[in-house]
């Protein structure tokens, strides 16, 4: 509409492997699509359990973040046989996976990417910290 | 993975809802299927779209995504059962668990994710049926499905994008049947980040505080044992939102809003907190208009419409005030348009009807004052305009609506103090009988219609309070029957119906504050097929998109170039054309 000139999205789509105990950046693409959009006030004052990624400037101020479901294999999920349709947890066969995050890489002063969330090995809601943190122009 | 694993055969958009950048791009992988089976994944492929389809809420953000289909043919059927110790070379190298896990399929995660970043670069999410009539699946950040799990397919499909698109936790507790695992008791953990469940325990701090009814007592119903809890149907109304103990993978401590969702039973409609999570998720990925010109007109131009002439967008525009008329192609690169006809009408026309009569174009000209009416053909690439039918009507019909009805060009206009109703159909020599008259609600200020397989869509919205009715013509525009009863923001101003990468879209604006409402129609119409594991067809009209732009435009004229769509919004001194992404 009239003040919106054409959209050229940019972003970073960042590729992690989880091994069980620890995650590991394995390589940055540019793509041109729409990052997920800003989830709001980070949040704060309570401890809070999940997962998500922030995009941060050089002080360490969150510029952008987003909530992403938890890597950690705690258990999985499994579609039970019966009519409920429910589902079922079980251990884990695997604990190595591989995910993703797509982050804007527009916003003005971001510097680095913090993947932030509860102990990956523990699924009963550890209070969120750093997990990892990386440049966003690595690697 | 390895080339000797598979091939890939191909790569396909099968929904397709323009650029890739702009939607969430869902991304549908082939595995375990040699090159003779790969039918059955596409009419998998197809099942599962055509149920999420009809969905709520898909059916209405439905708009917003893209749907990729990559068929891959693996060098040998199914996937690896370590129980049995079969073993088969598929492309992902899909595997089933042992022990308890035995139902969990796993693929390489790793090599999905790459094989779409190479050929999908913009996806969102990742599933991959894997073509084993065993029953299994997981999901991380790829969804692995088996072709065999019990029920409908799409209702896993569902479930998990949930989690990858909201996302949104599970709503399930912590039963299992391992020996030696011990079930999820109680959560004492930090508050979840997810918008879907949550340790608070009143509802006044509560994420869906809003939902929450006054009589509705927080916590709504508690789990009785943490360890064994018992099975209790709902003492509650399906859709009572309160707090409900038992969410998380965790039998207390964690609470959900309502007692029963997809994120807790894939059978299940989405609970109304996890249905507005995802909402508001996929809205980012409505239309977008997007500003390629701008050029300065004059002002008064009160009346604009669009029709095509000799296959290019032309622009109508007329002043009421003192009678300027001009016909403009719009350019092919959108940067303006260029006046192929400029002359002085008679004052006070009312309407200005674009029409395609016998694959010529036309204009229903009407002055609500008089009754005049009169049909012109224009020739020439538009440079002639000249009447070929006159008569009068009796006054006041404003607004009158194009329409194609049963491949017939019947036009729909409403008197807004007596409510009046017409359809009648258009001929180059004049009009037919009327098909349908009738005398509905007076105070309808704008109308948009769209043809449908098995009739029309009509939306009708009244400025003044915000009411908003869809209406199904039905056999040539004889019957009209309301389907909805909404309302939406009083005060819009314009009223555009989009046919927008062929879905109908309704663009509600209002030129005091700029702001812009998109919201899609969904309807099935009256005699639509169920498709397998759905049990009604709920038409819809929900929003997809909104923005905020300056004020001040007071007409959208939407327009296709190159199949592309357009509009050219006017503001009395500026003319802009956005494509709408």
């Amino acid at each position: 509409m009239p003040d919106i000139p054409p959209l050229a999205p940019t972003a970073f789509r960042f590729l992690y492997s989880y091994d069980g105990a620890a995650i590991s950046l394995l390589e940055r693409s540019d793509v041109s699509v729409l990052a997920p959009s800003d989830d709001g006030d980070v949040p704060a004052g309570i401890p809070v359990s999940g997962f998500w990624c922030e995009l941060r400037d050089a002080a360490g101020a969150t510029l952008w973040w987003q909530r992403y479901r938890h890597p950690g294999l705690f258990k999985t999920e499994v579609m039970l046989d019966d009519q409920s349709y429910g589902y079922q947890i079980v251990p884990p066969e695997s604990a190595t996976t591989a995910f993703s995050c797509v982050v804007p890489a527009d916003i003005p002063g971001a510097e680095s990417l913090a993947l932030v969330g509860s102990d990956p090995g523990d699924e009963a809601g550890t209070p969120a910290v750093d997990i990892l943190v990386h440049p966003l122009s690595a690697p | 993975m390895s080339a000797a694993d598979g091939t890939l055969v191909g790569v396909s958009k099968i929904v397709d809802h323009g650029r890739n950048s702009h939607r969430s791009n869902l991304v549908f992988l082939a595995e375990g299927y040699v090159l003779g089976d790969l039918p059955n994944f596409i009419q998998l492929v197809d099942e599962i779209l055509a149920e999420m389809r009809v969905t709520r809420p898909f059916h209405t953000l439905w708009p917003n995504l893209n749907v990729h289909r990559i068929e891959i043919a693996s060098a040998e059927t199914g996937a690896d059962i370590p129980t049995t110790g079969l073993k088969v070379r598929t492309f992902f190298d899909a595997s089933f668990g042992t022990g308890c896990s035995e139902r969990q399929l796993q693929v390489d995660d790793h090599a999905v994710l790459r094989f779409c970043n190479t050929h999908v670069a913009e996806h969102s999410a990742a599933i991959v049926i894997v073509n084993s009539q065993e029953h299994g699946g997981s999901s991380g950040d790829v969804i692995a499905l088996s072709a065999g799990i019990p029920g409908s397919k799409a209702w896993g499909v569902m479930h998990e994008l949930g989690h990858l698109l909201a996302p949104l936790d599970d709503e399930y507790t912590g039963k299992t049947d391992c020996p030696g695992h011990l079930p999820q008791a109680r959560f004492h953990g930090a508050e979840p980040v997810d918008a879907n469940v949550t340790t608070v325990r009143d509802s006044f701090s509560l994420k869906w505080s809003d939902l929450v009814g006054v009589a509705t007592p927080p916590p709504t119903l508690e789990t009785d044992d943490c360890v064994n809890p018992t099975p209790v149907p709902s003492p509650f109304d399906d859709g009572t939102v309160g707090l409900f103990e038992g969410a998380g993978r965790f039998n207390c401590g964690l609470f959900r809003s309502e007692f029963d969702c997809r994120m807790r039973h894939r059978g299940r409609d989405y609970c109304e907190v996890c249905t507005r999570t995802l909402a508001r998720a996929i809205s980012q990925f409505g239309p977008r208009p997007a500003e390629l010109s701008r050029n300065l007109w004059t002002s008064g131009w009160d009346m604009i419409s669009a029709i095509e002439i000799d296959g290019s967008p032309h622009l109508v525009s007329y002043k009421p005030a003192s009678g300027s008329i001009s016909i403009d192609r719009v350019r092919a690169d959108a940067t303006g348009s260029d006046q192929v006809m400029g002359s002085t009408w008679s004052t006070g026309w009312t309407s200005i009807v674009p029409l395609q009569l016998d694959g010529q174009p036309h204009l229903l000209l009407y002055k609500a004052g008089s009754g005049q009416v009169e049909i012109d053909a224009t020739t020439n690439g538009g440079q002639d305009v000249t009447p070929v039918w006159t008569s009068t009507w009796s006054t006041g019909w404003t607004p009158i609506v194009p329409s194609m009805l049963a491949g017939a060009r019947p036009i729909f206009s409403y008197k807004i103090d007596s409510g009046s109703v017409s359809i009648a159909r258009v001929r180059a020599t004049g009009t037919d009988p009327e098909v349908l008259g009738s005398t509905w609600n007076t105070g309808w200020s704008h109308f948009a219609l769209w043809e449908q397989p098995w009739g029309a869509s009509l939306v009708s919205y009244r400025t003044s309070d915000g009411s908003l009715e869809l209406d199904r013509i039905l056999n040539g525009g004889q019957d009209a029957e309301t389907i909805i009863e909404t309302s939406r923001d009083a005060g819009a101003t314009s009223l555009v119906p989009l046919t927008w990468h062929g879905e109908p879209l309704l663009v509600l604006h209002r030129m005091s504050d700029g702001t812009a409402r998109f919201d899609h129609l969904h309807d099935p119409g009256p005699n639509a097929a169920f498709p397998a594991w759905v049990s009604t067809l709920e038409p819809s009209l929900g929003k997809i998109a909104g923005h905020a732009w300056s004020g001040g435009w007071q007409s959208l004229t939407p327009f296709t170039l190159a199949g592309d769509p357009y509009w050219v919004a006017y503001n009395g001194s500026v003319a802009v054309i956005d494509r709408i992404d």
